[in-house]
């Protein structure tokens, strides 16, 4: 049960539900049956076994929801209605206690993604208005996209989303109060706060296990952390001499290892149960950014240096790469090709720059390239143009198309393939300082908070900051080639 | 010395060594830097360097003073002296680069000669000095230092433009520079110069003329190769007229094309026109600088191409047109033919492959073309012409020579606020304790006075206890002025030292910016308030879990838990959360290095993964399987998962319960996770405690830091412990000791729980101290009730101190008891039945009989030797911790005098033969309790803490209060009058000894001391024993306790 069950930190699966009765709660199914601890007893088949016809129910919730979502349907009140049926509340809530679910086997099962506010279908972009009602003039929100309770008190650094590996979404957020954040996020867009971690410094970045039950956390004070979800303690797993920027989770056929890069200019390799790191390396300067697709990292520092390394094996230093960007670098995403394997990656500057970058194009000069983005008035040649720096990059799990948020407090959709832009949006009241999608690309999370690109001057500690979730599974389609 | 003195010669040797790498510097080197820099390692210096440097670096972003040229300056300095060999690595040129450009608007520091030689550093580096000089001079920069002109005169007097020179000299001194008087020197020393240069050519012409019997000829064909390999020119020969006539021009003449003249526009040299004025001078000069070059980091900017091709009117391959708007009418008309290969820069021709020789790598071409200067004043006109607008702060990101990113700078503001509110934490702690410092010199004086006046006194009894109830009262009006979070001590003492760190760490803690605004906390959610609302009972475990292990945390206060999460960086550096290694025939060749040394063995980091995460250490030793090396090897095979998995539960036991599915507010890490909560459970609550009673009047009044200074690992931390206990693996193996891999059961009052194979039922729970709960329980088939010790520590620790006692005692053990190591706890079952604690007894006090004070004493002795034979300390001999075994239920062996008692918790023991580190007697319990009392001043040994316990027991028996001493001069005696007692005369004896044992060995007290409290048993004493024990054990026997409390329920069910 152990295993892949939802870690405890993040709770039942089951009892999540609750608070949502609308809709699907354990529609999703752990990947397989497990095997059981001793301490689970006998019951657990039985739980596992109800599962099936839960998830039918909820094809018949779907419908229900379907012939009500004309536009501005408030979701609150389809809440409402659904508690009107408290035994199927009561049937859902007791993934731990079987013996409740009795009814319900007979509705066929459905495609369980369409259901959701998340899933393929739209319609969720009109569904968040109403959701929190905010008309206000305040443009904090402009997108109307559905806003994360309890948000973290000060600005946002590090965003991420659950491996597929769990059911559910779950997102991480790591801010500059010191503490890693959890959230359930179901598929109407409720969010629920799951757990809370601290460090003695700000985190800087955060990811998860391949198996969703730890997750990893660098902070500002030289430490990283691994959070171990089922028991929800944290221990400390690595030590820098300076703060620690990036984390990564490697999971190789050969080995598994935490890979941390910081600003003392070591990448090292951590094996979690030891206090001396597998491996160092050195780096030319202090790591900015780095980003992991099995086989392949990336790490861009400072002074504009680019190394690329292969995992295999072992790590090793694959190639430097003479920058294509002429500022600093801020942010570093891999992207895949066709067959799933990582082949580049995108390069964002702190001057509004982002380079596409191949690592063996059949042709260099072509393939490669560099685009502008986050600035203002594009064309406008009579005024100055602003420019701003991209604070993070994403790709879509499936279409590969990519977002870049900036600190203009604006997200953009691009097509790098057919090198067009998708879609920019409105502008946010404060920077969009991080941002990522879920593992199935259906949900796009950006962070507004300050990005400290003014320096402390401009530092506002009342302002709030929001994590905001979009649905992304239509908008980054790319666009059909003729 | 000898080693010294080699050691100087060695560093000599450096500076002898290298020499040629040193540049020179006109000030001079400071030779302990240099010698520093020199036999420094490449790595050692390296990071120091880089250190420094980064200082610097972040200095001069987050520079608020009134001054910022004076960190330019030091860091500029500090450059020169560090980097002596200069070159790129120094960055010299882009550091002077950025302090120009980031001071450039700063009118007032333009005749600030600290500027000035900054711009002379530039100038030295770069290849138009006399640009520079005249666009200073052009910008009114530094027009009223000599230091200036002087260095513009050298400049040209180096090219032998004396006329020049001589001009700049005078206008200096027209302005009136300062120092003058420098100025005027040294323009008479460049006269002199001048003059004798002059003269000395004139002289050798004359010579010439003299000797001039041959007229010089032109000769035939030498010297008529060409010179130079693009420009061929052949070198001059003239004789005759021509050759007087460049003679006598020679020294006022710039034999070289001036480059700033060519710049400016074209000019036929006119060799009359010798009278340019100063104005023109400047004039032309300045025409270089005001076409701005272009900017380095621009990007889709056109290359530079052919400047002759479709760009007539640009006399500079590189210049922007923008702000060209003066010059064009000063171009001549024609466009001067320019071959097309002689633009193109020259490459080295490298055969070498660069990436074996970094050394000899190919120069790129153009990257780092354009001169200093210009890129100086590029960057002021930027801004002017700007097409686009960073919203960025760019002075930040780039103003020192490297690039900072936002976070960084960020972290840095950060670290900046954290470390000012901790220094003056340290201020005001500073200033605290300076004041304590008076009030107890104060003190001092007072209690000398009153000790004065009760030696003269010495021999009145009735008058002497004045004195000392005053210094009784000293102590407390001292205590109340004690400050929470400080203490005072005069002994060094780990306890009292982690106190101040954690305290310390707790406040910087708070004033962290995390906690700043009217922001809501982070509440999660509770799935099982609204579960309850909906009337669906919950799953019975997870909420039940908590409640289970909230009983034990009744004294963890908030603040032990922030504590314990939140000790600042500093304290925390070294690592916590890991479990050492100690398998070192695995570990060995990974321990102290990178596990995987050698970057070309790829399948040895695998190996050496598959090492580090196979599960071995704790459960091996806890579950008693033998850790060896082979069966390691075979787990390999093992799917990764599951080892992973059992491993972290393993490695950490101290993993909360699995079970529980609910979430709270997170306690960060369990009390044993942390360094500084080794100090076992309710250490925080015991230390500030111990750190407020700290404020006593010892007898030597001094504020020492030694505490600070040393900051010793308590002994009874946890972590200390569990280290001892893993180099014991022998321990699992006991009978006696079982390992639960799960959490602690819940222990709820008529519930059953299981213990090994049986099932016992709680009846009561007994008794609650700070680390552990006592609970009657009975087995499942009898309604004996036998006692359970439950507690959350996951160190072992009484069960090692039992089974260590019974094997170096080598005496049978009576009784049974067993030990239940879970997750997250411990549950310790003795046999005992019918036994209650001392405590019991201390309610009814009127139960206490002269003949079971004795028992209980005398018991106290035996046991005692027993354990300091044993080399064990136990540290906190309260009633609490002692059982009192009723004998009434067993009146047939009085002859086991000395079996009355029973030790139930050794918390604060420490096992002296193993803990070789402990050397004084703070720390202990009894030590806690009996704060305050001089009489702790003068120990040394931590044995005799367990005497003072002695002491304190029976002073509680007797006179219920703890224990009073005094000094009477030779002696420490008790407060108490003691004759009045029966059998008076033992009592004071029994003190008397125990309380000067000084440095004796405290098992031949012990045994002396009960040998001669053996005498007081006899016949009548026994008889009064039984009866006194009947009593006791009717009224507070655990029998009698359930008994009363059945009672009590059954009452109150009925009106129900």
């Amino acid at each position: 049960m152990r295993t892949h069950d939802v870690p405890t930190a993040l709770g039942a699966v089951s009892s999540a539900g609750v608070g949502d009765p609308g809709l699907p709660a354990f529609l999703f199914a752990p990947p397989r049956p497990c095997p059981l601890r001793a301490g689970a007893g006998s019951q657990a088949p039985e739980s596992l076994r109800s599962l099936q016809p839960a998830s039918r129910r909820r094809a018949t919730l779907r419908c229900w929801s379907h012939s009500h979502s004309a536009p501005a349907r408030p979701c609150a009140e389809r809440q409402v209605c659904a508690r009107q049926e408290p035994r199927q509340v009561s049937a859902r809530c007791s993934w731990h206690s079987p013996g409740k679910e009795v009814d319900c086997k007979d509705i066929p099962g459905r495609d369980r993604a369409k259901m959701s506010l998340f899933g393929t279908t739209s319609g969720f972009g009109t569904g968040g208005t109403s959701m929190f009602g905010s008309t206000t003039t305040d443009n904090h929100n402009p997108m109307k996209d559905i806003e994360v309770t309890s948000s973290p008190d000060d600005s946002i650094g590090c965003l991420s989303f659950s491996p597929p590996t769990l059911p559910g979404n779950f997102l991480i957020a790591g801010s500059w109060a010191n503490d890693v954040r959890c959230w359930e996020v179901q598929d109407s867009g409720q969010t629920i706060p799951k757990a809370q971690q601290m460090h003695t410094g700000p985190v800087l970045d955060v990811c998860w296990s391949d198996d969703g039950s730890k997750v990893f956390t660098a902070s500002c004070d030289k430490t990283a952390k691994m959070w171990d979800l089922n028991s929800n303690q944290a221990i400390q797993i690595a030590q820098h001499d300076a703060p620690v920027k990036t984390i990564h989770w490697i999971k190789a056929p050969n080995y598994s290892c935490v890979m941390t890069g910081s600003w003392d200019k070591t990448l090292k390799f951590w094996d979690t149960r030891s206090s001396n790191p597998m491996m160092v390396l050195q780096l030319p300067e202090r790591c900015y950014c780095a980003d992991m697709i099995y086989p392949m990292a990336v790490v861009a520092t400072a002074e504009r240096g680019l190394i690329v390394y292969q995992l295999e094996n072992q790590p090793s230093e694959f190639r430097r790469i003479e920058s294509p960007l002429k500022h600093q670098h801020r942010c570093v995403a891999i992207f895949k090709d066709k067959q799933n394997k990582p082949t580049g990656f995108a390069l964002g500057s702190i001057e509004g720059r982002v380079a596409i970058h191949y690592i063996n194009p059949p042709n260099p000069a072509k393939d490669n390239f560099t685009f502008k983005c986050h600035r203002s008035n594009g064309t406008n040649t009579s005024a100055p143009q602003d420019i701003y720096a991209v604070n993070g990059i994403a790709f879509h799990p499936v279409h590969g198309t990519l977002a870049t948020v900036g600190s203009d407090g604006r997200f953009s959709f691009w097509d790098k393939d057919a090198r067009t832009k998708l879609k920019t949006s409105e502008q946010l009241d404060q920077p969009i300082s991080a941002c990522c999608f879920n593992h199935n690309g259906n949900i796009f999370a950006y962070a507004s908070s300050y990005d400290w690109s003014k320096g402390h001057e401009f530092y506002n500690p009342q302002k709030k900051n929001y994590i905001f979730l979009r649905n992304a599974a239509e908008e980054l389609k790319p666009r059909n080639k003729k | 010395m000898k080693e010294k003195s080699e050691a100087m010669s060695l560093e000599g040797d450096e500076w002898e060594l290298s020499k040629e790498n040193v540049q020179p510097l006109r000030q001079g080197r400071s030779i302990s830097t240099l010698q520093g820099v020199l036999a420094q390692q490449e790595s050692a210096r390296n990071t120091t360097l880089q250190q420094q440097k980064r200082e610097f670096e972040s200095e001069i972003r987050f520079y608020t003073g009134n001054d910022p040229l004076d960190v330019w300056d030091r860091y500029i300095n500090w450059t020169e002296q560090n980097y002596p060999q200069g070159g790129k690595e120094s960055n010299m040129s882009t550091l002077l680069e950025r302090a120009v450009e980031a001071l450039q608007g700063e009118k007032r520091y333009y005749n600030d000669p600290r500027f000035l030689s900054l711009w002379l550093k530039l100038g030295h580096l770069c290849n138009e000095p006399l640009d520079m000089y005249s666009y200073l001079h052009n910008q009114g920069i530094a027009v009223s230092l000599a230091q200036f002109y002087i260095s513009w005169a050298e400049e040209y007097e180096a090219r032998e433009n004396f006329k020049k020179a001589d001009m700049i000299f005078q206008e200096g001194i027209q302005r009136k520079a300062t120092p003058l008087e420098r100025l005027q020197s040294q323009h008479r020393q460049f006269q002199a110069r001048v003059t004798r240069q002059t003269l000395l050519v004139l002289e050798k012409e004359e010579e010439e003329e003299d000797l001039g019997s041959s007229v010089p000829q032109r000769s035939t064909l030498a010297e008529l190769k060409s010179k130079g390999k693009k420009t061929a020119r052949a070198p001059i020969s003239r004789i005759g007229g021509a050759l007087k006539a460049s003679n006598q021009n020679r020294g006022l003449q710039n034999p070289l094309p001036q480059p700033m003249q060519s710049n400016s526009r074209i000019t036929v040299f006119d060799e009359n026109a010798d009278e340019a004025s100063i104005a023109e001078l400047s004039k032309s000069a300045v025409q270089p600088w005001i076409a701005p070059p272009v900017s380095r980091a621009k990007e889709n900017e056109l290359q530079a191409g052919p400047w002759n091709v479709g760009r007539p009117l640009e006399y500079r391959p590189h210049d922007n047109t923008a702000s060209v708007t003066a010059v064009p009418s000063m171009l001549p008309s024609f466009t001067p033919y320019v071959e097309e290969t002689a633009q193109q820069p020259v490459m080295t021709p490298c055969k070498i492959e660069p990436s074996i020789n970094h050394i000899l790598s190919t120069r790129k071409p153009g990257k780092e073309e354009g001169d200093l200067l210009q890129r100086v004043q590029s960057h002021q006109q930027a801004s002017e012409e700007k097409k686009d607008k960073v919203m960025y702060c760019k002075e930040k990101i780039y103003a020192g020579v490297g690039e900072f990113s936002f976070e960084e700078i960020r972290a840095e503001v950060f670290r900046k606020k954290l470390k000012e509110k901790r220094e003056a934490e340290l201020l005001i702690i500073a200033e605290k304790k300076a004041e304590m410092q008076k009030q107890i010199e104060e003190m001092e004086k007072k209690l000398k006075e009153i000790q004065t006046t009760q030696q003269e006194r010495a021999g009145d009894q009735q008058e002497e206890k004045m004195p000392t109830k005053e210094t009784a009262e000293l102590q407390i009006a001292s205590e109340s002025q004690e400050i929470p979070g400080m203490t005072v001590s005069n002994s060094v003492c780990p306890v009292n030292s982690c106190a101040r760190e954690t305290s310390l760490a707790e406040n910087i803690w708070q004033e962290q910016p995390h906690s700043k605004g009217p922001s809501v906390p982070f509440s999660i959610f509770d799935e099982f308030l609204l579960s309850e609302k909906k009337n669906i009972s919950p799953p019975t475990d997870p909420p039940r879990a908590l409640v289970q292990r909230k009983p034990l945390a009744v004294l963890k206060t908030s603040d032990s838990i922030n504590s314990n999460e939140d000790v600042s960086p500093d304290v925390c550096d070294e690592f916590t959360g890991i479990e050492p290694l100690s398998e070192d025939a695995i570990i060995t060749g990974f321990r102290n290095v990178t596990i995987c040394p050698n970057p070309e063995d790829s399948c040895d980091f695998a190996r050496a993964a598959r090492f580090v995460s196979t599960p071995f250490h704790e459960i091996i030793s806890l579950k008693d399987i033998p850790s060896d090396p082979e069966r390691l090897l075979q787990e390999e095979d093992l799917d990764v998962k599951t080892s992973e998995d059992q491993q972290t539960t393993c490695a950490t036991i101290y993993s909360s319960p699995l079970s529980i599915k609910k979430l709270s507010p997170i306690i960060e890490d369990s009390g044993e996770a942390t360094h500084s909560s080794g100090l076992s459970g309710s250490s925080a609550s015991v230390i500030s405690t111990s750190s407020i009673k700290c404020l006593h009047i010892p007898e030597k009044l001094e504020l020492t830091n030694e505490a600070i200074e040393n900051p010793i690992q308590s002994p009874w931390c946890a972590q200390y412990r569990r280290l001892l206990l893993k180099s014991q693996p022998e321990l699992s193996a006991s009978a006696e000791f079982f390992v639960e891999d799960r959490p602690m059961p819940k222990l709820e009052i008529e519930k059953e729980i299981e213990l090994g194979n049986e099932d016992y039922c709680i009846k009561q729970e007994y008794l609650i101290c700070e680390d552990y709960k006592l609970f009657w329980v009975t087995p499942r088939n009898s309604a004996e009730l036998t006692i359970i010790k439950v507690s959350s520590q996951t160190v072992p620790w009484d069960f090692y101190i039992n089974l260590k006692l019974k094997e170096r005692s080598d005496e049978e053990c009576d009784y049974l008891c067993s030990y239940y190591q879970y997750q997250d706890g411990c549950i310790a079952w003795h046999q005992y039945t019918n036994c209650f604690t001392l405590q019991d007894l201390f309610q009814h006090s009127e139960l206490i009989t002269h003949e079971i004070t004795v028992l209980i004493v005398y018991n106290l002795l035996t046991i005692v030797e027993k354990l300091h034979k044993a080399e064990i300390v136990h540290g906190d001999l309260s009633p609490s911790t002692l059982l009192f075994r009723n004998r009434i239920y067993d009146p047939y062996d009085c002859d086991k005098n000395n079996q009355a008692l029973n030790i139930v918790d050794f918390s604060y023991s420490v096992d002296l033969r193993a803990q070789l580190d402990v050397f004084t007697i703070s720390g202990f319990r009894t030590v806690q309790i009996l704060e305050g009392q001089k009489i702790l001043a003068n120990c040394s040994s931590p044995y005799q803490v367990d005497l003072f316990g002695i002491a304190d027991l029976a002073h509680l028996l007797l006179f219920k209060e703890h224990l009073q001493v005094f000094w009477d001069g030779s002696l420490w005696k008790l407060s108490q009058n003691i004759s009045e007692l029966k059998d008076g005369e033992l009592w004071n004896k029994f003190f008397v000894r125990i309380l000067n044992a000084s440095d004796e060995s405290t098992v031949s007290v012990l045994r002396e001391l009960a040998a001669e409290m053996n005498g007081v048993f006899d016949t009548t004493f026994y008889s009064h024993l039984n009866k006194a024990l009947w009593k006791v054990g009717k009224l507070i026997g655990p029998g009698a306790l359930l008994f009363q409390q059945d009672r009590q329920s059954s009452l109150s069910q009925v009106p129900a």
